[in-house]
C-alpha cells in the first residue's frame, strides 16, 4: 500500500527515536460526494474553492509552505468540499464565520480545501468544526495575511474512534500581519496535524493555542512549525494535553529563527498529563536559529499529576477521578476559551469529559 | 455530656522514615476551638496534614476519631465528605478552574447533590462580600495572581461555603496584615457554632482575639506537652516556648 509522509521534522534526528516523519497510508475509500453546505448561514464572503480566481494561486502558493506535498496533492486532486473566503480591506468581521462539517453514514468521507485570504486591516475569525462518525477526514486550509490584517483561525475536531483525521494548515503572514490559531482537537482514532506559519513581514505575530487528549489507543501525530523570517516578529506556541489509558503521541513543535529575523521573540511550551503507565508520550521541541539576534524559550513539561495539588483538589471532597477531570478541564481551559462560539465550547467539554468519565 | 469531635490517642506518623509525631494524644468536643502552638519544627503541619490523609505521610501507630468513626483507613475525599476541612498554609494555585467553579464542583462532591447555580452564587457574592473580597475573583484561577493575603482568604471562604465539622486552619493568619488578619478572624467566628469544631495553629495570636479559645496544646518534639486554658496563650506570649521545654525534660 502507498505510503506518504505526513509530518516530516524540519531537521531530522537519530532515527530510532521514531519521530522524523510519520507515514500513513493513503485512504483507500472511495471519496464520495460531501453535499451537505457546512455554512450555517450563506455569506458573501464564503464561495466554493472550484471559485478561486485565478489570480490568487500566487497567495495560495505563498501559504503553501505547510502542505506536505502528497497531503496537499491529495487534498487537491481528491477534495469534494471547500471554501474561499475573501475579508475585505479593513473589514472587521464581528461574527465568527464558522464553518461545520458533518460526517455520517451518507458522507463517510470529507477531503476539504480551504484559502482565506485576509486583506490589508481586516479582522475576522473563523471556525472550522469537523464532528460525526466517518471513514477519514483529509484537510488542507490554506491563508494569506494581508499587512496588518488579524485572522484567528479556530480548529475543533470531534470525530469518532472510528474515524480517521489528518489536516494541515499553512499561513503566510506578511508584515504588521496577526494570525492566531487555536485547536481543540480531542477526536478521531488516529489524528494526525501540521500547522505551518511563516511570519514573512516586519512585525508579525503569530498565537497558536491547542489541546489534545489521548485515551484508549488513540494516535495522536502533531508537527507545528512557527518560521520567522521578517524583523521584530513574535511567535508563540502553547500546548496542553493530556493522555490516558494505552494512547501514543508525538508533538513536534519548532520555533525556526530564519537570518535577517532581527529583534524576534518565540516562545514554546507543552504542558502534558500523563494519566496512565501505559501512554507513550513523545514531545520534541526544537529551536532553530540562523540569527543571532533573537530571544527564543521552550520548555515541556511532563509528567503525573502533581501530588499537592491532587492532595488540595482531595481535600475538598473530590475522588481521585474527580480530580483528575478537574485538572484535566483546567488544563484545557485556556485554549477553549479562546474558542468563540459558546455552544461548541460547551460541546468541547462535553466530549472530554464524557471520554474522561469512560477512563 | 458533650459529643466528641476529633480524638487522637498515640499518634505516631512519619514521613520518608522519619518518625515526626511521637505519641501525640488530643481530644477535643464539638462547639470547641483548640489551639495548638510551638516552635518551628515541632510537627504542627505533619499533623494537620495527617489529620487530613497526605498520602506522604505514614500512620505508624495509634489511632484518629472523628465523631467516634477511625478515620485511619479513610482516604483524603473520604474524610472531606466526612466534614474535615484543612485550610491549608500554603494553598495551590490551580490554572484554568475559577474559583466559584471548584467551590460548586467542591459542594458538589462533599453534599452528593447537585447545586442550583443562582442560589450558589448568590450565597457565593455574599459570603465574599463578608470576606471583603472583590466578587471579580470568583471568575479568577483558583489562587493564581491571588497575594498570599488573598489565598488565605479564599481559604476561609471555602470553609464558610463548605461548611465542614471539623476545620483545620494551619497558619492561616501568617503573612497577613492586622485588617486581613481580622477579617479572617471574623470569618472563623462566623463558621464556628455549637455543631463544629476549629483546631487552629498559628504563631499569632491577633487571629484568636475574636475567638473563645476552649484549650491550648503546646507540641513541641511530636507530642503534646502542655495543655491549659487560654490563659496558656498570654504565658507563652511572655515565657517563650523555652520554660515548658525545661519543665517537661
Amino acid at each position: 500500500m502507498k505510503q506518504e509522509i505526513y509530518s516530516p521534522i524540519p531537521e531530522r534526528t537519530w532515527r530510532w527515536l521514531g519521530v522524523n516523519d510519520t507515514r500513513y497510508s493513503l485512504p483507500t475509500a472511495e471519496v464520495g460526494s460531501y453535499n451537505k453546505s457546512p455554512l450555517a448561514a450563506p455569506d458573501a464572503r464564503v464561495r466554493a474553492i472550484e471559485e478561486l480566481p485565478e489570480k490568487f494561486r500566487e497567495f495560495v502558493q505563498k501559504a503553501e509552505n505547510a502542505a506536505v506535498p502528497p497531503a496537499a496533492a491529495f487534498v487537491e486532486e481528491k477534495k469534494n468540499s471547500g471554501s474561499f473566503i475573501e475579508i475585505a480591506a479593513n473589514d472587521t468581521v464581528e461574527t465568527p464565520i464558522y464553518l461545520d462539517y458533518i460526517l455520517d453514514e451518507a458522507s463517510p468521507v470529507l477531503v476539504d480545501e480551504q484559502f482565506i485570504y485576509a486583506r490589508r486591516g481586516s479582522k475576522a475569525t473563523v471556525v472550522i468544526s469537523y464532528r460525526g462518525d466517518g471513514a477519514f477526514h483529509r484537510g488542507l486550509t490554506r491563508i494569506y495575511a494581508e499587512p496588518e490584517a488579524e485572522i484567528h483561525l479556530v480548529k475543533v475536531q470531534l470525530l469518532s474512534t472510528q474515524t480517521n483525521h489528518a489536516d494541515s494548515v499553512g499561513v503566510y503572514v506578511d508584515k504588521d500581519a496577526c494570525f492566531r490559531f487555536t485547536a481543540a482537537e480531542p477526536g478521531a482514532a488516529e489524528s494526525a496535524t501540521t500547522l505551518m506559519v511563516q511570519l514573512a513581514g516586519d512585525n508579525g505575530e503569530a498565537d497558536c493555542e491547542s489541546l489534545y487528549f489521548g485515551d484508549e489507543t488513540r494516535s495522536i501525530d502533531m508537527n507545528y512549525i512557527l518560521r520567522q523570517q521578517g524583523k521584530n516578529t513574535t511567535a508563540s506556541m502553547e500546548v496542553h494535553g493530556a493522555l490516558l489509558d494505552e494512547s501514543q503521541k508525538i508533538f513536534r513543535g519548532t520555533l525556526d529563527f530564519q537570518r535577517g529575523a532581527k529583534g524576534s521573540v518565540g516562545r514554546e511550551n507543552e504542558e502534558v498529563v500523563l494519566l496512565s503507565p501505559k501512554v507513550r508520550n513523545r514531545s520534541v521541541p526544537l529551536m532553530l536559529s540562523g540569527e543571532d539576534d533573537v530571544d527564543g524559550h521552550h520548555a515541556v513539561s511532563i509528567g503525573k499529576m502533581d501530588e499537592n495539588k491532587l492532595f488540595y483538589l482531595m481535600s475538598r471532597g473530590l475522588d481521585l477521578p474527580e480530580a483528575q477531570r478537574l485538572v484535566v478541564e483546567a488544563a484545557f481551559n485556556p485554549v477553549l476559551e479562546r474558542v468563540p462560539l459558546e455552544s461548541l465550547r460547551a460541546e468541547i467539554n462535553a466530549y472530554i469529559q464524557r471520554r474522561l468519565c469512560h477512563a | 455530656m458533650a459529643e466528641k469531635s476529633l480524638e487522637i490517642k498515640d499518634l505516631h506518623a512519619s514521613v520518608e522514615g522519619n518518625e515526626i509525631l511521637k505519641g501525640l494524644d488530643l481530644c477535643m468536643n464539638k462547639g470547641e476551638i483548640h489551639v495548638i502552638l510551638g516552635p518551628n519544627g515541632s510537627g504542627k503541619s505533619t499533623l494537620m496534614n495527617v489529620l487530613m490523609g497526605h498520602p506522604k505521610y505514614e500512620v505508624t501507630s495509634g489511632t484518629m476519631e472523628f465523631e467516634g468513626e477511625d478515620v485511619c483507613p479513610l482516604k483524603t475525599f473520604e474524610r472531606a465528605r466526612k466534614g474535615i476541612f484543612l485550610s491549608f498554609q500554603t494553598p495551590e494555585e490551580i490554572p484554568g478552574i475559577t474559583v466559584e467553579n471548584m467551590l460548586r464542583t467542591a459542594k458538589q462532591a462533599m453534599t452528593g447533590q447537585s447545586v442550583k447555580i443562582l442560589a450558589f452564587r448568590k450565597k457565593l457574592q455574599k459570603t465574599m462580600e463578608q470576606l471583603k473580597m472583590d466578587p471579580s475573583y470568583a471568575e479568577r484561577y483558583m489562587n493564581v495572581g491571588f497575594s498570599g493575603g488573598e489565598k488565605k482568604r479564599n481559604e476561609i471562604l471555602q470553609l464558610l461555603m463548605l461548611e465542614p465539622k471539623l476545620a483545620l486552619l494551619d497558619e492561616t493568619d501568617s503573612g497577613l496584615d492586622v485588617d486581613a488578619v481580622q477579617i479572617v478572624s471574623h470569618g472563623v467566628s462566623a463558621f464556628h457554632n455549637e455543631e463544629n469544631a476549629c483546631l487552629i495553629i498559628t504563631h499569632n495570636t491577633r487571629i484568636l482575639k475574636q475567638l473563645k479559645v476552649d484549650r491550648v496544646h503546646v507540641l513541641m518534639g511530636g507530642r503534646i506537652v502542655e495543655e491549659g486554658g487560654a490563659g496558656l496563650i498570654e504565658e507563652i506570649n511572655r515565657r517563650g516556648f523555652t520554660h515548658i521545654l525545661d519543665a517537661a525534660k
